[in-house]
């Protein structure tokens, strides 16, 4: 039984390292290749963790070895586009200028009803309101409609917008982001005013704080039932 | 933290039924260890009587360990037994001299064997 744990153990942290270093797509992104190396590793953990007649050297080989062909292949795909063409294919155009592209459908064996189904599923239940459509390389369909139909921006409406930055996350769970406060060019001493103004002694007191590019915090304390707090500090 | 008191109260649990269950497999395979030497001694001196009696005494010893080692081992291994200890009785009945110290042998290997394969340490989790 404990080898079993162990051997559990250890094929679930290889996987958290192996997974991290493979990158952060999500399995709905995943290249087609990318998604069979990934069933290919958690089925090589799933038969050593239970199996304890396979020695877990031979899994752990395995593992390593797909790791580094995904790794090398990513690589080689990131340099050469060729290379990406071969790995990951080219997107497909199956609606050209309104015109669904029959040829193109066919041959990617892709029916009437999954495109509707994905046009659906992206907010165009009419095909008429499409110009183009793309189906991607991971699967997915990218549509750009009729510009008719495409949402209004302010734009097209001639509002005049400022600039909207990334917000700065300066505390969570009481633990200052001194990277964060350093780039927004303050120090702890300010960060201790603001919470002292608010009423709170102790940065382990917060429970999340952010500063936004119009220099607005948001302060929320620990186990409290007050509204947060959002104060213009600059 | 409940919730992480209650995994680390589980996991002792199970930490010490482990271990329980891993001495427990080596007492047992030293309990059948020795009776199958009884039963290798008396068939060097060709003493059936004797060799009998320690055939059935190993054969009951086996059938109340057999089922704690059906929950704990590999249900082939298991098998493997019940089949070597079969013919060490039938071998017994035929007064097979040569063919039942084989067996033996085989017997002993195995509950050695078994607790050794089963013992918690880098090379069997390796």
């Amino acid at each position: 039984m404990l080898i079993i744990a162990a051997r559990t153990l250890i094929l679930y942290f290889l996987l958290v390292f192996v997974t991290r270093v493979m990158g952060k797509r999500q399995v709905g992104e995943l290249q087609p290749f990318e998604f069979v190396v990934a069933i290919l590793l958690a089925d090589m953990a799933a038969v050593s963790m239970g199996d304890k007649e396979t020695p877990l050297l031979n899994s752990l080989v395995t593992i390593f070895t797909l790791t580094f062909a995904h790794v090398l292949v990513s690589y080689i795909a990131l340099c050469s586009q060729r290379v990406r063409r071969l790995v990951c294919g080219r997107p497909s155009v199956v609606i050209e200028n309104g015109i669904i592209q029959e040829r193109t459908m066919r041959s990617l064996r892709y029916n009437i009803n999954d495109l509707l189904e994905q046009l659906r599923g992206k907010g165009y239940p009419n095909v008429a309101d499409v110009e183009y459509a793309l189906l991607e390389t991971n699967g997915k369909l990218s549509v750009l409609p009729k510009s008719q139909n495409r949402p209004l921006t302010p734009r097209d409406m001639a509002i005049p917008t400022g600039y909207e930055g990334l917000p700065l996350t300066l505390i969570v769970d009481g633990e200052v982001d001194h990277e964060a406060l350093c780039r927004a060019g303050l120090d702890v001493n300010w960060l201790q005013e603001q919470l002292k103004k608010q009423g709170i002694t102790s940065v382990k007191d917060v429970l999340f704080a952010n500063l936004d590019t119009a220099g607005s915090l948001f302060l929320q304390a620990k186990e409290t039932t007050r509204e947060p707090v959002i104060t213009c500090v600059r | 933290m409940r919730t992480v008191g209650v995994l680390i109260l589980l996991a002792l649990i199970f930490i010490t039924g482990a271990l329980w269950v891993e001495r427990d497999l080596v007492r047992t395979g030293k309990q059948l260890e020795t009776d199958v030497q009884a039963v290798i001694e008396a068939a060097k001196g060709e003493d059936w009587p004797r060799i009998r009696s320690s055939v059935e005494r190993l054969w009951q010893r086996w059938r109340t360990i057999e089922p704690r080692w059906n929950l704990f081992t590999e249900h082939p291994e298991i098998d493997d037994i019940n089949d070597v200890l079969s013919r060490l009785r039938a071998y017994t009945e035929a007064q097979e001299g040569a063919a039942l110290l084989a067996e033996a042998l085989a017997a002993q290997r195995l509950f050695i064997h078994i607790p050794r394969k089963e013992a918690f340490r880098l090379s069997n989790i390796l």
